[in-house]
């Protein structure tokens, strides 16, 4: 839009803004076009782009009546709609840090997985439980997460977790 | 895909009510202007009447044109001299006399509407257009709102201010009218 142009279209804004109904085409015509281009081209999607400049224009419209005649309302308008392009930049930031959030709930257990876990790690102490005492005490320094100390107790251990897993078939199948 | 026609009516509808809203915020103004001679003695219903007509007239004037917005906001304040004196002559506890008898309180209703109709031709007469259109508004808004501050002075007090306003506004208004033309 060269200057005349936009000299034009100011005019017709303070026209229709002082109650010259018949400006609204010209002023709505010539706005549409500039909203649309400059929502494209700051935001990535075009669904994006379209739905901002439909709420500038609107908004734009809304305000008309209170335009200052000294100011460029061209420039006024497009104010606007970069407000409008910088609400939806932060409401799609916003977005993306809530399902952010969302995915780090999910990779939390639920409740009945932290269940089966407690009824799992119930029926395994159960079972330990009924175990010769080498074999418990074997078992219970390898749940504890404290290393072998020498190759005996590491085949001590190895035993334990055999009779265990013989255990475990024989009472679940 | 967006569809222009249908945005570009709902963009005339969203600048029609915005266009009404603003025209009736004057309400704000004139409502609590029209309960103001009731402290004074007024009758309620002079008030109610005049306060609708008043408010029906500047909302019209208003939601119209730009050339309506100016030309209200002249005549309310303009007419607000006259509704002024007649709050104070009512709280002094003068009172009008008869119709045609002047007396104290006709003189300064007098004043008041004359110096209100000078003036509200005289402001009107600066604007670069719609000359005459805002003229006839700033006198009918200025007339209206002096009669809601003179109706607790009685019918002369209303008829006397109401006289000097539109008569004072006719005589300064002519020679802007000749030479305009």
């Amino acid at each position: 839009m060269n200057a005349a142009e936009r000299t034009r279209l100011h005019a017709a804004m303070v026209r229709f803004a002082d109650g010259d109904r018949a400006a609204f085409r010209e002023v709505f015509d010539g706005l549409w076009p500039m909203c649309l281009a400059l929502a494209t081209r700051s935001l990535a999607q075009r669904a994006d782009a379209e739905d901002v400049a439909q709420r500038a224009i609107l908004k734009v419209f809304d305000r008309i009546v209170d335009l200052d005649r000294e100011r460029d309302g061209v420039a006024w308008a497009m104010t606007i709609t970069a407000f409008d392009v910088l609400t939806m930049r932060k409401q799609r930031v916003r977005r993306r840090e809530r399902a952010a959030d969302h995915d780090r709930e999910d990779e939390r257990p639920s409740a009945s997985e932290q269940f089966v876990e407690h009824e799992l790690s119930a029926q395994v102490r159960a079972l330990i439980g009924d175990m010769s005492d080498r074999d418990r005490e074997a078992l219970d320094a390898m749940l504890s997460g404290r290393p072998p100390r020498g190759e005996t107790e590491r085949k001590r251990r190895f035993r334990a977790i055999e009779r265990l897993r013989a255990a475990w078939r024989k009472a679940h199948g | 895909m967006v569809d222009i026609e249908a945005l570009a009516e709902r963009a005339r509808h969203v600048a029609a009510r915005s266009r009404l809203r603003m025209a009736c915020r004057i309400g704000l103004v004139i409502l609590p202007l029209a309960c103001v001679p009731l402290s004074s003695g007024a009758q309620a219903g002079a008030c109610a009447c005049l306060g609708l007509a008043l408010l029906a007239v500047a909302a019209y004037c208003r939601w119209r044109d730009r050339a309506g917005v100016d030309a209200v906001t002249t005549g309310l304040v303009l007419g607000a001299v006259p509704l002024v004196v007649a709050l104070v002559l009512r709280a002094c506890g003068v009172e009008a006399a008869q119709l045609w008898a002047v007396t104290e309180a006709e003189a300064a209703c007098l004043g008041a509407g004359a110096i209100a109709g000078i003036a509200a031709s005289l402001v009107v007469a600066r604007a670069a257009q719609h000359r005459r259109r805002r003229w006839l508004i700033a006198i009918l808004v200025a007339s209206l709102t002096a009669a809601l501050g003179c109706v607790g002075l009685g019918p002369a007090g209303v008829l006397s201010t109401l006289v000097a306003l539109v008569a004072s506004a006719t005589v300064v208004w002519i020679p802007v009218a000749f030479r305009a033309s």
